[in-house]
């Protein structure tokens, strides 16, 4: 018994590094899998060349690793601890990722939120589509029969493209100024149920 | 049983002692036209719907990594009078009586482990405290948005776990306390600076709501390590203020928050973690960080 742990003190002190190197890329082989972010987060817990701890201590710490990598890596290799796949490959299964746009209920501030990004957005495009029209149609319109007949048919659409913006507009600077509001004078700020 | 052999004995008793029109039957053959109801009938169970109860269906998302193949959603229809009123007792329903491989994480019952988060209905929160709508719309139960599933409703919540170890919660001193060897004198003013922060089950409800966290989960710390960063800032007994207000002070780690507060609306502890950021953003203006 005593003759086992001073081995056991010998191999580890010896091996526990090295066995940890060996260890490590077979961890980090499925990281192209999503799961070893378990495994990183472990390998951080665990700091095995530390010398404050004992060496019985880092035996049993070095068996919990292996025993916990089986584990960890069990969980996306589907049942390779249980005895099944001995020699073949760990299946890599991916995890699919739980549902968020599709089942996630609109609030109204997300909405209000949402709707500033794409105002914003829109009148970007706007912004610099009407550059490109206003100043660079000149020189794309090679005849003035051509250039005639593109802003007679998309002129109805200036109108319609203007009351959006204006839309667009005035709802993003009334955010902004609600956002202002709520960072200063903390007004408005939603009630929390 | 003794009961039974008693009915049966006075069942067989009283045909016997009644007029012979009756044919002479056994005890367990069904004859309806028998005075007393035999004990078969009386043992009957009526599966179906009768007067007095009240069927709603469950929507559960359901996905086993041993048989890989697309996430489903399992209907699964629950007598609400059988049931106690909470989400978690449904659950704990159907997996006793109806599908036992149902996988959900659940411990104290009582909305103060923040085991049981998950999305009711389209909003996140705790299964054991939110109550089963009594109509007869269907809910739908889905794991917590945006994150990677290990098992119907279990979620992996490493990565959130890591973000909230990155910020160091713990307090952190420069000096020794006033008094070696006893605790650091806090003042009630600055004890309620924390109401509201302490709180904090980190259950991932509002993490996972928010979709500034969804679009970068890995980069994005995310309500629930924010608030907890607040905590930490706001403490008045750590001393350092600064460095924890400049490790947070990221483009990514702090700025992604846009202001969405879909967070206060789903924390089931009634927290505001978008106000404490708002509190972290104020302090790094005047930090001058």
């Amino acid at each position: 018994m005593a003759s086992s742990l001073a081995l056991k003190r010998l191999v580890s002190s010896n091996i526990l590094p090295s066995s940890l190197r060996v260890l490590r890329p077979i961890v980090t082989a499925p990281s192209a899998s999503r799961v070893s972010n378990t495994n990183a987060a472990r390998e951080d817990v665990f700091d095995p060349l530390s010398p404050t701890r004992s060496p019985n201590q880092a035996v049993n710490i070095r068996d919990q690793f292996m025993q916990n990598q089986f584990l960890s890596a069990s969980r996306g290799m589907a049942t390779l601890a249980k005895g099944e796949g001995e020699a073949s490959e760990p299946k890599n299964i991916l995890r699919p990722l739980s549902p968020h746009l599709p089942v996630y209920k609109p609030q109204l501030n997300a909405t209000l939120s949402i709707t500033n990004r794409i105002s914003g957005a829109f009148l970007t495009t706007v912004l610099l589509f009407s550059y490109l029209l206003s100043l660079k149609m000149g020189s794309v319109c090679l005849t003035y029969s051509s250039f005639y007949q593109f802003f007679f048919y998309s002129a109805k659409l200036f109108l319609v493209s203007a009351s959006v913006s204006a839309l667009a507009l005035s709802y993003h600077t009334y955010y902004g100024i609600r956002h202002l509001l709520m960072d200063l004078l903390k007004v408005g700020v939603p009630k929390v149920k | 049983m003794a009961t039974n052999l008693i009915r049966r004995a006075i069942n067989i008793k009283s045909r016997v002692s009644s007029s012979t029109v009756y044919t002479e039957a056994p005890a367990s053959r069904m004859v309806l036209d028998r005075p007393y109801a035999s004990e078969v009938e009386a043992q009957k169970v009526e599966p179906k719907a009768t007067g007095g109860s009240n069927m709603k269906t469950f929507q559960i998302y359901r996905w086993n990594p041993e048989n890989p193949s697309k996430p489903q959603l399992q209907d699964f229809k629950i007598d609400l009078k059988e049931c106690g009123p909470m989400v978690l007792d449904a659950l704990i329903k159907i997996k006793n009586e109806m599908d036992p491989t149902l996988t959900f994480r659940r411990s104290c019952r009582e909305g103060i482990c923040g085991s049981c988060a998950m999305n009711i209905d389209g909003c996140n929160g705790l299964a054991c405290l939110t109550k089963i709508e009594s109509g007869a719309s269907e809910t739908t139960i889905t794991p917590l948005p945006h994150m990677f599933v290990i098992k119907d409703l279990v979620v992996d919540m490493t990565n959130f776990y890591n973000q909230y170890k990155s910020i160091e919660p713990w307090l952190k001193r420069k000096n020794p306390p006033p008094a070696a060897g006893k605790e650091i004198p806090q003042s009630r003013k600055d004890r309620a600076k924390l109401d509201g922060m302490y709180e904090c089950i980190l259950c991932a409800c509002c993490s996972t709501s928010c979709p500034s966290y969804w679009w970068n989960p890995e980069s994005y710390l995310g309500p629930a390590a924010l608030l907890h960063a607040n905590r930490w800032i706001s403490d008045s007994r750590d001393e350092y203020t600064k460095e924890r207000l400049d490790a947070i002070n990221d483009e990514f780690k702090l700025y992604r928050c846009h202001t969405i507060l879909n967070c206060a609306r789903a924390c089931p502890k009634g927290l505001n973690p978008g106000k404490q950021i708002q509190h972290i953003k104020q302090l790094q203006l005047t930090a001058g960080a």
